[in-house]
């Protein structure tokens, strides 16, 4: 299928609406159920599956939500195949809490999206992120893979790489996938404003040398804002392109790493890179600020058959 | 500015060949590389072996104008070159894709070799308009056709204009294709149905140019000059392992007109090993010349000529940087009243175990001379640099108080002088071109302070191992940093401790039991080795090291300034010695990583 639009929407935009799915991710944070409480009372959702990567995370047999643990991205596949297989209907609505997902997750979802041959005629996906309080970094776990995010194949071809990076407030990441892509020319973002001011000074205080050493490829977005995000990549895309092979590396908030990723399935020449820490992630309790703000994204895919 | 390390406007892998030879230098190295035989270039990064790669191209050579053998190498260079940069995506099985691909048998390889093969084809393609272009200036549309019309028939390309450029892009076109065919397969897929590829994927781009590069020869009339062609695949490290066995084998034979220079790390993966061990292993001498690029007996001299070209004038270096007392070889180091007989003498006066060690040696600390010369020669030269560093870091080393350190943050006396910046990146050109451009704005008068010397220094000590903290690690418990840091602190407490030792351990020797040391520690030194951060010592030039296990390795010099070593290499610790009971300094795991089996 085939993106035919996206557009940012309120919270009360969801109201009224019959939702095929609402796909969420269990884990230890506190935002894990903040969305899908607030959309059940105001819509109707009739199927609530929660991933998760083992039994340890439970909701401890929420009667509404179905769990399905997941250990690799290939699973997420093989559900999806499942569960789009049990659906008759052409136009569907679906929820995707990806707040508590990881990067590959949600990546392989769209992905699934847009590779699979299916017979819809559209399927609306309503992408829900929960914006979550401060909470100071930690140290840094070491880097164990720096990669790109399973699921895109991509030959290469002699052009040098571009990279974008959007920053995270932990140390040390963007440094590291910068060493490691030894790319060719830089660009490097992150949020500015954010929902919380503690954000941006941590964000520049822990890349300071990156700031200072690309002061002149440097861009801010505001956090809530999608359609800034999309203008800002896309320019960046038709500025690189031709002379160069593009990665991004979405090390920042989640919003920023969805745009990265419709963007990425909307020109097939992006690549999505990663910085991972292995198991041995840094565990944040991530309280979501109020149960009323959201970033919504609506991503309408229609069917390619032509 | 740690992110600028590696990533440095002067890294040649970003710079277009004729960019490079506007300030290349000329080394012995590549004395050997223009030689008509094999070679397989070794070195860490940052080393140089890129920029003598790109200089075997035809741009490179007639943009090369800064040294009078320029001329007579574009001339007579005995092959043209083909540059070909290796691309972290043609290790399909290393990356995450493999899983997507797995379930459709050997598919992950075909389409490693397609991305190989597509890459190799415009490498040519540039390499056949260069010399078109500069060598020959030949603008005669009609041989290029002829070539163009054989290019798409032996690369099975779809139909397009008869242009070299025109060829490129059709092969970039068909890469596309290849994109979405395979994502097509990853989604939709159905199992046991017949995957049927294009024809093209059978292609292999050896047997490809041995067919094509005899019509080039004989459209473009220039099969009479009996030059060779190199394929020159740079930073073969990355390549998949299927490409690195190809190629190393290659090395024993193929066509007669096609040379191999290959580049890659100082010590190949133990993958890559078994090939050297079998029968139709490449041996160096009788196949291959083997460069090695460190610890090399020019590595200063081109220090001090690569520092003359970024500082940026001719001036006598010593008087732009100052001589360091603790490397100068003036001979009046040696003379009562020298500055090092006044450090020999602060050092007795407050720590006993130098006055012991002097004594163990027959030597009255009242009467300092230095009249003996085999004394000179095997005790003094030897012990100065210890001398030197015991006497500015420790404040008092008695029997009753122990050892006491001086609060000292600055060792600027230690660490400065151009014997100490020609020394300090063991010939590393890209680490030592981004400190001198750093120390450049530093200048005045025609002179670097030393405090700004060590400022600099210590900033590219620290950027480099946050370098080494940040290279991922995979399933390894400890980070390459971490190892770094602990094989420092036990060197610096072999120069530094309670006693004065002539003759410290200094470098490290891999232990060969894996019951000693762990695979795992093995991992990460690998790594290790391939950024610079450990030298191998004690090798031979004409062989290929293949194993980590058994062999010396010294620290970068560059880290000594964090450890205040002497920039010197002293004997070898087993590295489970310096590991033992290393704790985890980064607090990424808990309790001891490694201990020496008891």
């Amino acid at each position: 299928m085939d993106i035919k639009y996206g557009e940012q929407l309120g919270v009360e935009d969801l109201s009224n609406k019959i939702f095929s799915l609402f796909l969420l991710a269990i884990n230890h944070e506190k935002r894990v159920l903040t969305a899908y409480n607030k959309i059940s009372k105001i819509s109707e959702i009739r199927k609530t599956v929660g991933f998760k990567y083992n039994k340890q995370q439970s909701l401890n047999s929420h009667e509404n939500i179905e769990e399905c643990i997941i250990k690799g991205y290939e699973e997420i596949n093989v559900w999806l195949d499942t569960f789009f297989n049990s659906l008759n209907e052409t136009d569907i609505n679906i929820i995707v809490d990806y707040s508590c997902m990881t990067k590959s997750w949600y990546y392989t979802l769209v992905l699934y999206l847009s590779k699979k041959n299916m017979s819809f005629n559209s399927i609306t996906v309503f992408f829900i992120y929960t914006p979550s309080k401060y909470a100071s970094p930690l140290k840094p776990k070491p880097n164990t893979e720096i990669a790109p995010l399973p699921g895109k194949y991509i030959v290469p071809t002699d052009k040098p790489k571009a990279l974008i990076v959007c920053l995270g407030y932990e140390k040390n990441k963007a440094e590291g996938i910068i060493e490691h892509l030894d790319p060719k020319e830089k660009y490097i973002l992150y949020s500015s404003p954010a929902l919380d001011p503690k954000f941006v000074s941590k964000i520049e205080m822990n890349n300071s040398e990156i700031l200072s050493t690309y002061r002149d490829k440097i861009i801010t977005f505001p956090m809530d804002d999608l359609l800034k995000i999309e203008r800002e990549l896309t320019s960046l895309y038709h500025l690189l392109r031709k002379q160069y092979s593009i990665i991004i590396a979405p090390l920042g908030p989640k919003p920023f790493t969805l745009v990265s990723i419709l963007l990425s399935v909307k020109f097939k020449d992006i690549d999505i890179w990663r910085v991972g820490s292995g198991y041995n992630i840094n565990e944040y309790d991530r309280e979501p600020i109020n149960s009323e703000l959201y970033i919504i994204n609506k991503v309408k895919f229609i069917t390619n058959n032509y | 500015m740690t992110a600028d390390f590696f990533n440095s406007p002067y890294n040649a892998r970003h710079l277009e060949p004729s960019e490079v030879a506007e300030r290349f230098i000329w080394s012995d190295n590549f004395e050997k590389l223009i030689q008509k035989n094999h070679s397989v270039i070794l070195g860490a990064r940052g080393c140089g072996k890129t920029t003598l790669m790109k200089m075997l191209t035809i741009p490179a050579l007639y943009a090369w104008k800064n040294d009078k053998r320029s001329e007579v190498i574009r001339k007579n260079i005995p092959f043209y070159g083909v540059y070909i940069s290796t691309d972290i995506y043609w290790d399909v099985k290393n990356h995450t894709y493999n899983k997507q691909l797995e379930k459709f048998e050997g598919l992950s390889d075909r389409i490693s070799s397609f991305a190989v093969n597509s890459n190799v084809f415009k490498a040519i393609c540039n390499t056949f308009l260069n010399i078109i272009t500069i060598e020959l200036e030949d603008l005669d549309e009609t041989k290029e056709l002829e070539l163009c019309l054989s290019l798409i028939e032996a690369w099975k390309l779809k139909p397009t204009v008869p242009k070299i450029v025109y060829i490129k892009e059709a092969i970039d076109e068909r890469i596309d294709e290849v994109n979405q065919l395979i994502q097509d397969l990853i989604f939709n897929h159905k199992k046991d149905q017949h995957i049927s590829l294009p024809s093209f994927f059978n292609l292999t781009f050896e047997s490809s140019l041995e067919q094509i590069i005899p019509k080039f020869e004989r459209i473009y009339e220039i099969s009479g000059r009996k030059k060779k062609w190199a394929l020159c695949f740079d930073e073969l490290e990355f390549a998949p392992y299927w490409l690195q066995e190809k190629l190393f084998l290659s090395l024993r034979s193929r066509k007669q007109f096609i040379l191999y220079k290959l580049s890659s790390s100082p010590i190949l993966t133990p993958e890559i090993s078994k090939t050297f061990k079998n029968d139709f292993g490449p041996t160096s001498g009788n196949d291959v010349e083997l460069i090695k690029m460190w610890d090399s007996k020019d590595s200063e001299d081109f220090s001090k000529k690569i520092i003359k070209s970024y500082i940026g004038f001719d001036n006598d270096l010593s008087k732009v940087f100052g001589n360091n007392d603790v490397y100068s070889k003036s001979a009046n180091s040696y003379e009562i009243g020298s500055d090092f007989h006044k450090k020999i003498l602060n050092l007795i006066e407050k720590d006993f175990s130098f006055k012991n060690f002097l004594n163990s040696k027959g030597i009255n600390e009242n009467k300092i001379t230095f009249s003996n010369s085999k004394q000179k020669d095997e005790l003094y030269r030897k012990i100065k640099p210890i001398v030197y560093h015991r006497d500015f870091f420790i404040e008092k080393n008695n029997i009753s108080n122990g050892l006491k350190f001086r609060s000292r943050k600055k060792s600027h006396e230690l660490y400065h002088g151009i014997e100490v910046l020609s020394k300090i990146c063991d010939g590393n050109p890209r680490w030592l071109i981004t400190i001198v451009n750093q120390m450049r704005g530093h200048l005045k008068n025609g002179k670097i302070s030393k405090n700004s010397q060590f400022d600099e220094l210590l900033k590219a000590s620290k950027r480099f191992l946050n370098v080494m903290a940040n290279i991922p690690i995979g399933g390894s418990v400890v980070t390459l940093s971490a190892l770094i840091e602990r094989i420092g602190l036990s060197f610096k407490n072999q120069v530094l401790g309670k006693t004065f030792l002539m003759d410290p351990d200094g470098t490290f020797e891999v232990d060969k039991e894996s019951e000693v040391l762990p695979d795992d520690i093995v991992r990460i030194l690998y790594k290790g080795v391939s950024q610079g951060a450990f030298i191998l010592l004690d090798y031979n030039d004409d062989t290929f090291d293949l194993e980590i296990r058994g062999k010396r390795f010294k620290l970068s010099y560059l880290f000594f300034i964090l450890y205040n070593l002497p920039l010197r290499n002293y004997s070898a610790m087993d590295l489970s010695e310096a590991l033992k009971d290393i704790k985890d300094v980064d607090n990424y795991n808990q309790g001891i990583l490694f201990k020496k089996g008891s």
